[in-house]
């Protein structure tokens, strides 16, 4: 079942990226990653992930951006938006909360809980 | 590895475009014959095969028709073995052939220290994501124990944290001297029932307590009860335990106790360390409550000892304040108020008349009718309470209703001539319940009257000494079935219940 559901994770520190992949790999999902934000728009525009794990602070395009350029593409095509960050600016709960199926996670995160927010939203059981 | 071959591949191609040969890359499963390259036998494979695993580095076979293949033998990540070779090479020079098998032997050097790479990174990730999960956990729990005094809800929620974060079946506080704060969570997915988790958990904790070598100091960490003969007979299944002391100083207090029947997964010292943390959080806050409820005892000794005082010097004011303490607590539910409002009228209600020990005893005993003076001596007791009792900080909130209980609702009592809401509302009700003991009890100077009568007379105190709302409650009280049933409770249930509400605490 999970293994056909992919998920992109976006993160310019590889060892999070590494961490945050085997959680999800090792649960048997397919995950691709992408180390910025403009490569990420690439891999969600070919690959069509499942749910998308993304930073706010990144190079190039940052998870702002990302989410505001992507946020189109969920009206036809639905999927689930994790924005992982560890500052939270008096703003950033609005404009998260105005992205369709977008959710918060306050670093630090638990793999494990973002394990189960992306199985709930894809109606895995764990 | 996947990817080490596909670099590799390449590289090996590269080499063998510019030497003018081809490599060949095999999966060998024992069970599966693999496509063979052109021009070689299943037997020459499995030669290759052979020799390839034998040797540490690369191997060179000699074929039937004189010709030689060199190949390496590579793990690979699913449980065939991988072989790369060369096509048979014609003639036998050494030095190409030394060539070769030095090539193909940096090849396998290569392909294992990237195996070793990639493992370790996949190590470090690992112990990234717990390291991640144990800060989720500490930065949860750090704001759980927010209270100073201990409650079980606060120690439920904490346990429901925990077993969250770590993913056991069971979490528990047991408490060896007060088993009725035992508290334990289980998990609502959990997928190995534990029928009779309480009894359970006694005897997990009476097994620890008795059995040193289970124990490291304060804690317990065992990964698999199947190593374990003190703790295997415990529960059917196979399972692990965490388990930390909780005590303070000298003082133990009892356990928490983590247990889970998952045994892919194991307890790691980080979790230890945590549950330690939380053991020692809920200690703190344990014995702070003890400190408390001392301070509260012996601040109720105190008041007891008031209340004798008075009660000894004045003969009709004895059962007075005990039951105008029961009249304002009926009233108090009646009315719906906050455990706070309710301990502060239950100190002012019981300590209410405790001025009269300024009173002359010829006074507060005559049977006739009293003079102005006298009178105006007996005013004086609502405001010289609340002055004798100023210095207990703890009664400072019951204060208030102490010194206004006989004010009038029409601005007419003493000793400040409040008016209507002005009045302490725990004052008014002190008022109501003052006036109706007063009616229904023999004085000095006549006999008691009956409910009704004195209800009657309540009625027309209404609106002009007492609030009306108030007295509408009070009726209401006096035709509830507990009260209509039976006599006032006797004074140990007055005593319990102060004592009762002492061991609550103080409010947040």
């Amino acid at each position: 079942m999970r293994s056909s559901k992919t998920i992109l994770v976006v993160d310019d520190d590889v060892a999070i990226r590494r961490a945050i992949e085997l959680k999800l790999q090792t649960a048997g999902y397919t995950v691709i990653t992408a180390a910025d934000g403009e490569d990420a728009l690439a891999r969600m525009q070919n690959d069509r992930p499942d749910a998308v794990i993304t930073d706010i602070t990144m190079p190039k395009i940052d998870g702002k951006q990302l989410c505001e350029l992507t946020n189109g593409i969920k009206l036809q095509r639905p999927f689930l938006t994790i924005i992982v960050t560890a500052r939270i600016l008096p703003d950033e709960r609005e404009w998260v909360a105005a992205m369709t199926d977008t959710v918060f996670m306050e670093k630090p995160f638990s793999p494990s809980r973002m394990l189960g927010i992306v199985d709930r939203y894809l109606g895995v059981s764990s | 590895m996947i990817d080490s071959l596909g670099v590799i591949g390449k590289l090996l191609e590269s080499v063998g475009r510019i030497g003018g040969r081809a490599f060949h890359v095999v999966d060998c499963a024992a069970d599966v014959s693999p496509p063979l390259p052109a021009g070689l036998s299943a037997y020459e494979l499995r030669q290759v095969e052979q020799e390839t695993s034998r040797a540490d580095g690369a191997a060179s076979i000699c074929t039937a028709d004189g010709n030689w293949i060199c190949g390496i033998s590579v793990p690979s990540e699913e449980s065939t073995r991988r072989v790369i070779f060369t096509d048979p090479i014609k003639g036998k020079d050494p030095r190409t052939q030394r060539d070769m098998l030095d090539l193909l032997g940096h090849v396998k050097h290569l392909m294992a220290e990237r195996r070793g790479s990639v493992h370790e990174s996949t190590r470090l990730a690992e112990e990234l994501g717990q390291t991640y999960e144990d800060l989720y956990l500490f930065s949860r729990i750090a704001t759980q124990v927010r209270s100073l005094h201990f409650s079980k809800e606060m120690v439920q929620g904490l346990l429901s944290e925990v077993r969250d974060a770590m993913r056991v079946d069971l979490a528990a506080a047991e408490f060896s001297e007060n088993p009725e704060d035992n508290v334990y969570v289980t998990s609502p997915e959990s997928g190995t029932p534990v029928p009779d988790a309480a009894g359970f958990l006694t005897r997990l904790c009476a097994q620890m307590q008795n059995s040193a070598t289970v124990l490291d100091g304060n804690c317990l960490i065992v990964n698999t009860t199947a190593d374990c003969p003190e703790l295997r007979g415990m529960h059917a299944a196979v399972f692990r335990a965490l388990a930390v002391r909780v005590s303070n100083g000298d003082r133990h207090y009892g356990w928490l106790l983590l247990v889970s029947f998952n045994m892919d997964e194991i307890f790691r010292r980080g979790e230890l360390r945590l549950l330690e943390t939380m053991a020692q959080q809920v200690a703190l806050v344990l014995a702070n409550s003890e400190l408390y409820r001392d301070l509260e005892l012996s601040v109720i000794g105190l008041v007891k000892s008031l209340v004798l005082a008075i009660e000894a010097k004045d003969q009709y004011t004895r059962g007075h304040t005990e039951r105008v303490s029961e009249h304002c607590m009926r009233m108090a539910d009646e009315l719906g108020l906050d455990a706070r409002q309710r301990q502060n009228l239950q100190w002012a209600s019981v300590l209410h008349d405790l001025g009269k020990i300024g009173t002359p005893e010829s006074i507060l005993n005559k049977p006739s009718r009293l003079s102005k003076a006298e009178f105006e001596c007996v005013q004086e007791h609502p405001a010289k309470g609340a002055e004798i009792l100023a210095s207990i900080s703890q009664l400072a909130d019951a204060l208030p209703a102490i010194r206004h209980h006989h004010e009038h609702y029409d601005g007419r009592g003493y000793p400040d001539g409040l008016q209507g809401e002005q009045i302490p509302l725990l004052a008014r009700v002190i008022a109501v319940a003052d006036t109706y003991d007063a009616i229904t009890s023999a004085r000095a100077y006549r006999e008691a009257r009956s409910d009704a009568e004195a209800m009657h007379i309540i009625t027309t105190c209404s609106g002009t000494q007492l609030d009306p709302k108030l007295t509408d409650a009070f009726r209401r009280t006096l035709s509830h079935p507990a009260h209509a049933a039976g006599a006032p409770p006797p004074r140990v249930a007055q005593e319990a219940r102060m004592e009762h509400a002492a061991q609550r605490g103080p409010q947040p």
